[in-house]
């Protein structure tokens, strides 16, 4: 019941309830003919009134029900409620009036029509006409009660038998139709009848055989089932004997009379009756009235409601659209309604809706392709081998790849967005590439440099190419940068000039020298002898000095042979600690004043090196070194291994350091090229061989003089991981490079 | 006079008073409209149960004025026979209803009153004799014994009451809430 309720209150029972509506219609309709028809359907009167107050209930609880739903939903501000409540408002209110109007002239055009039925003519007219047919009656029953009078005397001495003969005779001689004579305590003596099929004479009432025995003759009307009337007459007499008898007679009135005052007691009979039902009718007619009206403002009510609802409808879905829409969904599609404005409207949504998801797939398409290229440029950019930057027009850092940060050995993402000063004070190795790079990003168009420039590792040479950006939509200017490590091309060069240059030197000066080794010696043996004292020792020394300074310059160019020789490495896995240690052994007693101190890790340091190179290597920084500090002050020598971490990579770290003087300034920045020295006797060789030696073994090396005094390099060689062979990456490319070169 | 005495006569008086009212209730309840089974009993003649009956009719004031204006007056005497079950209600077996109709001939200022049933029609001059001979139930036959079973208790019961239904409509709303027109007799049972 409850779940029809719902269903009918929220319209979709529309049929449920245009059925009820029907059927409270056909209910009134019938109650309206049983209130002008009594007779046909007086009958169902009562059921009719019974069935249409229930289905006006349940009409009013719909009603009720809806008008509930609709004030909680109002209140809760659902959307549309408000609108369909006031719109349920105006309909009903445009709908009662009118109905309420014709109610009440109804009515009272009702009570004055009912009114207008009685007249006091018509209702003295009918009484006299009633009393006309009385008079006419009485004088036939006054006749009839004389003829029985007469009958009576007639048989009141006789026997049974005579009696019966003579009541036929006088029935034949009159019109009546039954004569009965009855003895005492009503036993009837004899009987006549017309009527063949009556065997049981009809005994007069009670009531009148009281009034005859009192003696007073008794004649009365009766009217006869199916139409007109009889005369009943009984007279006492008595038998002259005193015994009492009565006579009863009957006679029909059959004639024109009797069909007339039939009319006449009839139509009294009616008016009689309506006068007296004059108000019940009249209340029924107001009630039968009232429930039409309830009914027409019930429907009205319902029809409110639903019309309300309807049109509220396109409304409220379209409200709830809109929200849908502002909370990002486009996927919301209004239903199609009719063809009216309300129906355009949700077409122009749903157009609206679909061009809005349209150009939303859209941007989403277009970001993804964006993003799609922008992964792509990336990844471009991080399997490029040269470095690259952007800088805005303030020269704050946009973007880097990961050889930027690679070739600098500084993490630049961690930089993006940051300005020149702030870079500087993140990183302040950075401090000299920025500033020889500054200038030439105010000039405008490409620009190309080749910056030395002293990172974490070392030296470097960046070859830097420059560009200005277009100032367009989604550019804002600025810069990129793209620079290569061009270190070790330019090493190798040098490194090839060099040789070239040492191979040439060697040739040219050695090819000489033995013949001059040779004359001077042919010349002491032949002149010595010859000569005084005096003239023999200054040719012995002269000659001396000769020899000597020929073997000098021989044993220089070989060094210039041995630098120039292309490396033929034969790399062996071998413990650094275990190494160092062996290798300055030999120095443990050697050289005196200078203490040598070793601070080694206890970790093993497992490298791939050609152990005689390396020990080479040892002895050339040992060696400078101790002459360094013999040239000083200084008195002690540190030797340290250790572990690191650079650029990705791990390390082997060897360190040499002294309290000598250390390197001045001048030196510092080509300390490693050959021929640079600050030792009178040195070569200037010793420290390119240690370089070449390191870089040949894939490490590099690195040249400090603390400020505390005396002078430092760090050697970082790659470490061996599980004793599997690190390849010694910058060997190939040299000899590369080299050939090339 | 001690006021024991006092009390006791006053109370006395309230008594007689109260017994005064209580009659006077009683003899204008005695004298309400409504109908009235008097006597109710049957009788076994021939294995047919006949019965007999005094029915008094008190028509309201509102049921004469209809009466007296042409309203056609239907009176229901409805008989039961039940079967009696201790632990369950009584089952009704059979039941019949005589229906008479009385009304007031205007032009020969008569009574009339017809069995509906039968359809036998007779004239008063009274409303009296007509209510009498409405009222008068003589050896009706009831029921055949041959239906009832044996061994299980039976009882007959009787009531009359006015049919509302049978009003004209107008009347039928007005009679269904008046007072006036409820004039349904308590039913009469008595064993068979």
């Amino acid at each position: 019941m409850a779940a029809l309720i719902r269903r009918l209150a929220r319209g979709q029972g529309r049929l449920s309830a245009l059925t009820l509506l029907g059927l409270l219609l056909v209910i009134l309709v019938l109650m309206s003919r049983a209130t002008t028809d009594l007779a046909r359907f007086g009958q169902m009167y009562s059921g009719l009134l019974l069935l249409s107050a229930i289905g006006l209930g349940a009409l009013a609880v719909l009603i009720l029900y809806n008008l509930a739903v609709l004030i909680r939903l109002h209140h809760r501000r659902a959307p549309g409620a408000r609108l369909t409540l006031r719109l349920a408002g105006i309909f009903a209110a445009l709908a009662i009036i009118p109905v309420a109007l014709v109610y009440g002239f109804s009515l009272h055009f009702l009570q004055r029509g009912i009114d207008s039925w009685f007249n006091v003519q018509v209702d003295r007219g009918l009484g006299d006409a009633l009393e006309l047919s009385r008079t006419a009656l009485d004088l036939r029953m006054r006749e009839v009660l004389k003829q029985t009078g007469r009958v009576a005397e007639a048989v009141a001495d006789s026997d049974e038998e005579q009696a019966a003969r003579r009541l036929d005779e006088w029935l034949d001689l009159g019109d009546g139709s039954e004569l009965t004579l009855f003895g005492l305590g009503g036993r009837i003596i004899a009987t006549a009848t017309t009527d063949p099929t009556l065997i049981v004479p009809d005994p007069p009432p009670e009531a009148v055989l009281l009034q005859v025995r009192q003696g007073r003759d008794y004649v009365g009307l009766e009217p006869v089932r199916d139409a007109g009337f009889q005369i009943r007459a009984v007279v006492r007499t008595a038998t002259s004997s005193g015994e009492e008898r009565l006579l009863q007679a009957l006679f029909p009135v059959t004639d024109r009379l009797s069909l007339l005052a039939d009319a006449v007691q009839k139509a009294f009979d009616s008016y009689k009756e309506l006068i007296f039902l004059r108000a019940p009718l009249k209340t029924m007619f107001t009630l039968t009235l009232s429930l039409v009206l309830l009914l027409a403002v019930l429907a009205a009510f319902w029809a409110a409601f639903h019309t309300a609802r309807q049109l509220v409808r396109p409304l409220r879905e379209l409200a709830e659209g809109t929200q849908a829409v502002a909370a990002g969904q486009f996927d919301q599609q209004l239903p199609g309604g009719g063809g009216d404005e309300l129906g355009f409207l949700a077409q122009s949504f749903n157009q609206m809706t679909r061009n809005l998801a349209q150009a939303r797939d859209a941007a989403r398409r277009g970001q993804e392709l964006v993003e799609s290229q922008r992964a792509y440029l990336e990844t471009v950019l991080a399997r490029l081998s040269s470095g690259v930057l952007t800088l805005d027009q303030a020269g704050c850092l946009q973007t880097c790849n990961a050889a930027a940060s690679q070739i600098l050995g500084v993490d630049l993402s961690v930089l993006i967005g940051a300005n020149p000063q702030r870079i500087v004070a993140a990183q302040p190795v950075l401090q000299d590439l920025i500033e020889a790079i500054g200038p030439q990003l105010s000039a405008a168009g490409d620009w190309r440099q080749e910056i030395a420039w002293f990172g974490g590792a070392g030296r470097r040479i960046l070859l830097c190419r420059g560009s200005s950006l277009p100032d367009t939509v989604g550019l804002r200017g600025g810069h990129v940068i793209v620079f290569d490590d061009i270190t070790h091309l330019v090493r190798a060069e040098r490194d090839a000039a060099w040789g070239e240059v040492a191979r040439r030197l060697a040739h040219e000066i050695k090819n000489p020298l033995t013949p001059i080794q040779l004359a001077a010696e042919r010349i002491r043996h032949k002149y010595l002898k010859q000569f005084d004292d005096e003239q023999g020792r200054v040719l012995e020394r002269g000659t001396h000095t000769i020899v000597q300074q020929v073997q000098a310059m021989k044993e220089m160019v070989d060094a210039f042979n041995e630098y120039a020789r292309p490396p033929r490495l034969q790399l062996a896995p071998l413990e650094l600690n275990e190494f160092v240690t062996e290798v300055l052994y030999l120095y443990r007693d050697y050289p005196v004043g200078v203490e040598i101190k070793l601070e080694l890790v206890q970790e093993p340091l497992p490298v791939n090196a050609d152990k005689v190179r390396l020990r080479q290597l040892l002895h050339n920084l040992v060696k400078n070194a101790i002459e360094a500090i013999r040239d000083g002050q200084g008195s002690t020598l540190w030797i340290g291994t250790g572990r690191a971490h650079v650029i990705g990579a791990d390390c082997v770290e060897l360190s040499v350091r002294d309290d000598g003087p250390g390197f001045p300034d001048s030196i510092l920045a080509n300390a490693f090229e050959p021929y640079v020295t600050t030792k009178p006797k040195g070569t200037g060789l010793g420290l390119a061989i240690v370089k070449k030696i390191v870089e040949e073994h894939g490490g590099w090396i690195q040249l400090e003089s603390p400020p505390d005094g005396g002078a430092r390099i760090t050697i970082r060689l790659p470490l061996l991981h599980d004793g599997v062979g690190l390849p010694a990456v910058p060997t190939v490319p040299l000899h590369t490079e080299k050939e090339a070169g | 006079m001690s006021a024991d005495a006092r009390m006791t006569a006053r109370s006395a008086r309230a008594t007689r008073l109260l017994t005064l009212l209580l009659g006077l209730l009683w003899a204008i309840g005695g004298h309400a409209a409504g109908f009235e089974v008097l006597s109710a009993a049957t009788r076994l003649e021939g294995g047919v149960y006949r019965l007999n009956a005094r029915i008094e009719y008190r028509l309201s004031s509102a049921a004469l004025d209809a009466l007296q204006n042409g309203v056609p007056l239907t009176v229901d005497i409805e008989m039961e026979v039940r079967r009696r079950r201790s632990w369950l209600w009584d089952e009704t077996v059979y039941a019949l209803t005589q229906r008479f109709q009385l009304e007031y001939h205007t032009l020969s200022r008569q009574y009339l009153v017809s069995n509906l049933n039968s359809g036998e029609r007779r004239a008063f001059p009274t409303q009296t004799a007509a209510l009498e001979f409405m009222g008068r139930i003589h050896d009706f036959p009831l029921l055949d014994r041959s239906l009832l079973t044996k061994n299980e208790r039976y009882e007959a019961a009787l009531r009359a009451l006015l049919d509302i239904e049978s009003l004209p409509a107008p009347l039928r709303l007005l009679a269904y809430l008046s007072d006036d027109w409820r004039l349904t007799s308590e039913w009469r049972a008595w064993p068979l």
